[in-house]
């Protein structure tokens, strides 16, 4: 690589971070002034779900869209780390603030368990096999209805406070998405979309690919499991509707929507989806129709997301390498050793 | 007990042959997971239904010609312009799965529909009573499988199939007219799903859900191995017989489909391309 390429590459790194962190702190703000302006429970609570999904689709985008490993059961993570949470606190009397990490931390172990044969199957199989996971895991429940009582109620909430619980959710969501952020444009964040471009020729170039897809896995599956715990905090109850597949294509649209690979987008995504649910609820009936809509022209006609065709507006990218300087550091060092 | 499992069996086995095969005859051809498959076998059982004022003589035959049409207009709009991104075409087909179950319940309401046998009647089998109808479907779907079988290895048509699934570009290069055989493929994947629904629509129901009869039938396509017509057919009745053994055995419900994805899920721990699959690329 030129010197001059790399200056160019290196200012645009820096523009790129420039713009999304006003971005970041414009949103933050906004999102941390809203109960400021109302604490109508009705709105806080929409906002708070909004939150739990921007985290869950994240945790889809990390995996799908940075990855490139199309997983359709998300809800397998989100399920297991909401049921894990529930039952520690239900029946150990952990607090939530235990409970969610060690969600997340099933969250993990179950990416990693999906993992194994995820390595091995073509991308076709394993979007069926992963379509049909959380079913697996639902039926057992409905099997066993005395051994998980089909669900678990009365778990401990959030907190007492609406507004409290507002900015729970929010703190959670900024820092998941600012490590998710800052894990896409490290070299490890390289290293996946690699992975997704072309699989070979990262191979090829000396990384083990396996490795970095367990990563993958493992921060999809903490994500997905922290919103999952947090989720059951919020409604004080689990069911098998956590394991429901329309909920992983709640999390894919939520992040291809905003934009898949950016991270970010999965919060854009996230909150257009919801106050499009809300918009919709004089006519119920449509919403299912409606979310089905968006789902086929995303997928079909906006792959890049809405963060994208602003970012685009803008001439940044957003998925960058902040390593420029270590690499040009070593391209000095491999001219003059 | 014996007997009652095994005339099960073979019914089930027929639809499972029928659904599964036209789901991977198109993935075999066009690369793409069209999860619409099971919404076609849903949407010809609501043709059926609303087309029966004209008799079930004119209605069967015009939801058939009707569900071929969807199909081609699926594939125009949404699969053949997303060539080469086969994961997003196929979360596409997702999305439309639930656009026309959500449709349906719109316009039929979400409440159970029947449509009626083609013939009426029992028969006696084995010693097993059962409705002619499922007979006769089950017999139908295992002579169309056998038809279509015979289709893709002996005809120039089928050659083509063959030639567009193993390779798409050299099929190109050597003159063949690779949409057009798509497009075929995909007519002859929504027929079968469409004479699925003929068949067996009248003996199960007839809902805005009933799509998820694909996803039933998932452990039989991983099992067979994408695109293998062969396998398809062994792993169809070796799947039913597993769920029929362990209905009357230990019991329904839930149970079924749970022992069934576990057992998916553990063939492809083993082998990642299906018992009867390819193991090469």
């Amino acid at each position: 690589m030129r010197d001059k390429d790399l200056k160019n590459a290196a200012e645009l790194v820096k523009k790129a971070w420039s713009f999304r962190l006003k971005i970041f702190l414009l949103t933050s703000f906004i999102l941390a002034l809203l109960p400021a302006l109302t604490q109508n429970y009705y709105i806080l609570e929409i906002l708070i779900f909004a939150n739990i999904y921007s985290i869950f689709g994240a945790s889809w985008d990390i995996l799908g869209g940075v990855t490139g490993i199309f997983s359709l059961g998300q809800a397998l993570f989100f399920g297991v780390a909401a049921y894990m949470s529930g039952a520690l606190n239900l029946f150990f009397g952990l607090p939530p603030w235990m409970t969610i990490p060690i969600g997340g931390a099933f969250g993990v172990i179950v990416g990693l368990v999906v993992a194994v044969p995820s390595l091995r199957l073509k991308n076709e199989y394993f979007a069926i096999a992963s379509l049909i996971f959380p079913s697996i895991l639902a039926g057992i429940i409905f099997m066993y209805p005395e051994l998980t009582g089909g669900g678990i109620y009365g778990l401990a909430p959030i907190s007492g406070d609406i507004v409290v619980t507002y900015y729970s959710s929010l703190l959670l969501m900024l820092v998941s998405i600012y490590v998710l952020v800052k894990i896409l444009n490290s070299r490890i964040g390289l290293i996946f979309r690699s992975i997704r471009d072309d699989r070979e020729t990262a191979e090829a170039s000396g990384i083990d690919t396996t490795k970095y897809k367990f990563l993958a896995f493992a921060l999809s599956g903490f994500f997905a499991g922290i919103a999952g715990g947090f989720q059951a905090h919020l409604l004080m109850s689990v069911g098998p509707f956590v394991f429901d597949p329309f909920l992983s294509l709640q999390a894919m649209v939520n992040a291809a929507l905003g934009g898949m690979g950016t991270i970010v987008g999965a919060i854009g995504g996230s909150y257009l989806m919801s106050f499009l649910n809300e918009a919709l609820r004089s006519i119920a009936q449509f919403r299912v129709f409606v979310f089905a809509l968006v789902m086929i022209l995303v997928f079909r006609y906006l792959p890049g997301g809405i963060m994208r065709l602003l970012a685009k507006r803008y001439r940044i990218s957003l998925e960058t390498w902040s390593g420029l300087k270590k690499l040009r550091r070593r391209e000095n060092d491999a001219i003059n050793p | 007990m014996i007997e009652q499992i095994l005339v099960s069996t073979f019914i089930l086995g027929g639809l499972y042959c029928l659904l599964a095969l036209g789901f991977s005859l198109i993935f075999g051809v066009a690369k793409v997971l069209n999860f619409a498959h099971g919404a076609f076998y849903m949407l010809t059982a609501y043709f059926i239904y609303s087309l029966l004022f004209a008799g079930l003589q004119i209605a069967i035959p015009i939801s058939l010609i009707l569900i071929v049409i969807t199909s081609f207009i699926v594939y125009e709009l949404l699969i053949k312009p997303m060539h080469e991104k086969e994961m997003r075409a196929a979360v596409v087909t997702l999305g439309l799965v639930l656009v026309l179950q959500e449709g349906v319940k719109l316009v039929y309401g979400p409440e159970f529909k029947s449509i009626p046998y083609i013939i009426t009647g029992y028969v006696t089998i084995l010693g097993v009573r059962i409705v002619s109808q499922k007979l006769l479907a089950a017999i139908t779907a295992i002579v169309l499988v056998a038809a279509l079988y015979m289709f893709i290895r002996r005809t120039k048509q089928g050659k083509a199939i063959r030639a567009v699934a193993q390779n798409m570009e050299v099929a190109r290069l050597v003159g063949i007219n690779v949409s057009r055989v798509v497009m075929m493929t995909m007519g002859i994947s929504a027929l079968l799903a469409g004479v699925a629904a003929v068949l067996f629509a009248p003996v199960y129901i007839v809902s805005p859900t009933e799509w998820s009869i694909l996803f039933r039938a998932f452990p039989v396509i991983i099992l067979g191995g994408l695109g293998s017509l062969r396998g398809m057919l062994a792993a169809s009745f070796l799947i039913a017989g597993i769920e029929k053994i362990v209905e009357y055995t230990i019991g329904g419900g839930y149970i079924v489909p749970t022992i069934t994805f576990s057992l998916m899920l553990i063939i492809l721990l083993v082998r990642p391309s299906g018992l009867f699959g390819h193991t090469t690329k």
